[in-house]
């Protein structure tokens, strides 16, 4: 995958990221407040992947990122010659 | 008193405030310039750092939570055993010792989950069943352990302590004890009413 091509899947899928990790907050900031049964619940089942889902994957992409910047990763189509 | 979980609640709950105005935030400096070294520390920020710290302060806090009494009764059909177990004049099991304080404000989950982390890992896995059962109305009256309560429960604390070595039973018992194949609560029960 190129620069181009990370930067692309990073424009797609970090709004998406953002709304993940909101609701895996808002399951924390619920079962912190109120630490009911269907709270507790809610967190063990979903909560807590929302929460970790969007934070490995946004340091995925940061790593893949700086990666590709400093050259690491293959580009898909390498650079004509002038 | 307050304890480490009191602390652990009050800042999980200012963390958790603090991702959302960041997510927020997040939101707007994507929209203005999406790799600008700004909107990427502020997702770095709101998606890692922060929920990151939230996510084991939270895990941190359930888990003492969920060892209360308070929490196991706030399922309605723990009722009558919470009721049993602040009742003075009762002489259960459970009653007895958690009146005696001899298993703290947990007394729930000392005698119902087992030892180490894979006793509380078995008991967090047998708590979300029970929530599951509880919403559905998948469960019947009056509540019963499959294959019933441990002789490991009870040995845990008293195994080896000097009130129960002196005792004959005990020491006649002790391997038949050891793999349930008489049951401490044939002679001590009943554990609730």
């Amino acid at each position: 995958m190129s620069r181009d091509e990370a930067s692309r899947l990073a424009l797609a899928v970090v709004p998406s990221l953002r709304w993940l990790s909101a609701l895996g907050t808002v399951s924390c900031l619920v079962v912190l407040a109120h630490p009911a049964p269907w709270s507790v619940f809610g967190f063990m089942v979903a909560g807590q992947f929302l929460v970790a889902i969007p934070a490995l994957a946004i340091v995925a992409l940061v790593i893949w990122q700086a990666a590709s910047a400093h050259g690491h990763v293959r580009r898909a189509h390498p650079p004509r010659e002038p | 008193m307050r304890t480490f979980a009191d602390f652990a609640q009050l800042l999980g709950l200012l963390l958790a405030s603090t991702a959302l105005l960041l997510l927020i935030l997040a939101a707007r400096a994507w929209r203005r310039a999406p790799f600008e070294a700004a909107s990427v520390g502020l997702h770095v920020a709101a998606l890692f750092l922060l929920p990151a710290a939230l996510f084991f302060l939270t895990h941190r806090v359930v888990a003492e939570r969920l060892k209360t009494v308070e929490f196991c009764g706030s399922c309605h059909v723990m009722d009558p055993y919470v009721a049993d177990l602040n009742d003075p004049e009762s002489q259960t099991l459970a009653a007895v010792h958690h009146q005696n304080r001899l298993t703290g404000e947990h007394s729930c989950h000392a005698c119902h989950s087992g030892y180490g982390l894979a006793g509380n890992f078995e008991a967090k896995k047998a708590g979300v069943r029970h929530v599951i059962r509880y919403y559905t109305g998948r469960y019947e009256t009056p509540l019963a352990i499959p294959g019933g309560l441990s002789n490991r429960s009870c040995l845990g604390c008293h195994e080896g302590a000097r009130r129960f070595s002196a005792r004959r039973p005990h020491r006649v018992y002790a391997q038949e004890l050891a793999h349930d194949e008489r049951r401490c609560i044939e002679c001590h029960g009943p554990a609730h009413p």
